[in-house]
């Protein structure tokens, strides 16, 4: 189980100082697919590359625990965090071709981190690498070993990037937007093989995306981001049932949906800016449930039943102070 | 080419007549001067003239040394060479590294130290900066031979395999006339070299920055391997790149910035020689200079790109 407590993140910019994570809290069920959905710009990405300590200044680390097996990552010295990268937490980015190299063959990062990880020595690595490769449903790994990305397609070069994360078992991946840059046939190609790859190696997977239908499709838990917080996180089918966070419910209404003649709804207003957050809740200049208090005060998360006998009473949490009016 | 040079050659004010002939010479024999250099054929007729020695090798005959330009310029040219090479590689090997290290360890005082010998290296004019070490390191200590030409004069010259008097005394094993000859480049590569570290350490250090917060980088970082592997192994190469056209820039440039410096230090090269047929009003030493420049620029590009195809593999060959 990975476990993400109460991360703050900053970056530091001309403009001043501003809070990218507000006290996260994720918890990645082991062997599950947890989703981690909201709009662009919402921290996502940041709290992956957090989760990874891969942020890079003016990104800061501000507090919280990023607990994997009990141990806190953030209290890691990089030596040893170098060892949990690749090797019990690996991530897959949304740009699989220019998250390689594009003057070095697929073989040398794919033999390397099997020779650092898994000490294996040259000839056992490349094989090794052929078998990652094939394992990845990449056509003719032999030849793949010996490409570079710019002579792979950008499926294939995803194909390699998941091989190169999945090469030192870990028990954790982080793929942030894995299909977002390719075309859509391709997208349900690597959707089948994180699929596949996540039941076969039992793995614990962090899916960040803003596609609600991927998440219906692939997710067991999943989380709602809004402006740097979670405002909800529930079992998959009980938040698809019974969304209770009025963000969430906006973010319902605004897919597209097959067979309907309705154009979807969109959520009225647009992101805050970082740099002027509103006070007190961040949603509230959006909110159809807004009222006075929202302006002047956060709600805090609230435990709630999900009252939902389908999803195995598993406890949800909701992060607003009206999410009870409105619900159906 | 040729004919932009040609053309502007002639457009310069001042006749070479007035170089060759004397003072006292009479019209008659100014125009016999004339007469015999060709000067008195319509232009496009001496320019077809010249295209067509060009095409055999002929560039003409200097009106200042009487030679042909041909042989001057083969004559001048390792000299320039020595010079112009031993600057890039100093200048290489202090401002690549530099420009790593400021890089890789933004805002220390490495990263500083770079900005400023950015900026001074810029700033400071190579005439200026020429004079004062001379002034210092011969006239005031005495450290370094006295500033000109490429050997003293009691030192008896290595016979000439390269043309290049490091490589040629070393080849002879005349350890007296390598001392004296890299005595004599000490002062002109500094200049030079100065110039050329501060653009070179530039590049280095914009294009490792940038090379370090792309996304091959960070997926790099991603699958466990250690900073500095990746930084040496994986992003030293990408970097190199950019470095390596700003080289060929440089070495362009350092051309050009030998005129001064050669002029400076009375150093027998080409850029001396271009500055002495300018002010001569040397036509055919004046054009077969900068085809030569020219030729020069081109063969040390198509070097960069033959190295782009070994580094680069989207490059196709």
């Amino acid at each position: 189980m990975l476990e993400v407590q109460d991360l703050t993140v900053t970056f530091h910019t001309g403009r001043g100082t501003v809070t990218a994570l507000h006290g996260v809290d994720l918890t990645l069920p082991t062997g599950r697919v947890t989703g981690l959905v909201g709009e662009s710009g919402c921290g996502k990405t940041v709290t992956a590359l957090a989760v990874m300590r891969l942020l890079r200044p003016p990104g800061e680390i501000r507090g919280g625990r990023v607990l994997l097996g009990g141990q806190n990552l953030l209290a890691l010295s990089e030596r040893e965090m170098d060892r949990v990268r690749g090797a019990r937490i690996a991530m897959i980015f949304q740009q699989p071709r220019a998250s390689l190299n594009p003057v070095f063959p697929v073989a040398a990062q794919l033999t390397h981190v099997l020779r650092l990880h898994r000490g294996l020595s040259g000839r056992a690595a490349w094989a090794e690498g052929e078998a990652l490769l094939a394992r990845a449903q990449l056509p003719r790994p032999e030849r793949v070993m010996r490409a570079y990305p710019h002579q792979l397609s950008g499926g294939m070069c995803q194909r390699v990037m998941i091989a190169l994360a999945l090469a030192c078992r870990p028990s954790v991946l982080l793929a942030d937007e894995p299909t977002t840059a390719l075309d859509v046939t391709v997208q349900l190609q690597i959707i089948e093989l994180l699929k596949s790859l996540q039941q076969e190696l039992g793995l614990t997977v962090l899916l960040i995306t803003h596609d609600l239908g991927l998440v219906a499709e692939m997710c067991d838990f999943v989380s709602v981001m809004y402006a740097g917080r979670i405002v909800e996180a529930a079992p998959v089918s009980a938040l698809f049932r019974r969304p209770l966070h009025p963000y969430t419910r906006g973010l319902m209404a605004s897919r597209m949906r097959a067979g309907s003649r309705a154009l979807p709804a969109g959520i009225p207003g647009r992101i805050p800016d970082l740099h002027q957050m509103p006070a007190g809740c961040p949603f509230h200049p959006r909110c159809p449930l807004a009222q006075g208090l929202c302006a002047e005060r956060d709600a805090s998360p609230e435990t709630v039943d999900g009252g939902d006998p389908a999803a195995s009473g598993a406890a949800r949490m909701v992060r607003c102070h009206f999410w009870g009016r409105g619900v159906a | 080419m040729t004919l932009v040079t040609f053309v502007l050659t002639r457009v310069l004010p001042g006749s070479p007549i007035d170089q060759i002939a004397s003072p006292m010479s009479t019209p008659a024999q100014r125009h016999a001067l004339m007469v015999h250099y060709g000067l008195d054929r319509p232009l496009w007729e001496q320019y077809a003239t010249y295209i067509l020695g060009i095409g055999r090798g002929d560039l003409g005959t200097s009106f200042t040394t009487s030679q042909p330009v041909a042989r001057d310029l083969e004559r001048f040219f390792p000299a320039t060479l020595e010079l112009t090479t031993a600057a890039i590689v100093i200048a290489t090997v202090i401002g690549v590294p530099l420009g790593l290290c400021g890089a890789v360890r933004r805002g220390s005082w490495v990263d500083h130290l770079v900005r400023i010998v950015a900026v001074v290296g810029v700033a400071l004019p190579i005439f200026w900066l020429s004079l004062v070490l001379i002034y210092l390191m011969f006239y005031r200590w005495h450290l370094l031979p006295a500033p000109i030409g490429r050997l003293s004069p009691r030192i008896t010259p290595p016979r000439v395999i390269t043309g290049l008097l490091l490589i040629d005394s070393l080849l002879g094993r005349d350890g007296v006339a390598f001392a004296d000859a890299a005595g004599h480049l000490l002062l002109p590569v500094t200049v030079l070299a100065f110039a050329a570290v501060a653009p070179l350490a530039r590049i280095t250090r914009t294009s490792t920055l940038d090379v370090l917060s792309s996304p091959h980088v960070q997926a790099t970082r991603a699958l466990g391997i250690p900073w500095r592997s990746i930084v040496w192994k994986y992003a030293f190469r990408n970097a190199m790149l950019p470095v390596l056209t700003m080289l060929a820039i440089v070495y362009g440039f350092l051309l050009g910035g030998s005129v001064l410096v050669e002029t400076l230090f009375a150093w027998p090269g080409l850029g001396r020689y271009a500055f002495n047929a300018i002010s001569g009003n040397d036509y055919p030493a004046v054009q077969g200079f900068i085809l030569y420049a020219t030729l020069i620029y081109i063969a040390i590009f198509i070097l960069v790109d033959v190295l782009y195809a070994v580094l680069d593999p989207r490059v196709q060959t």
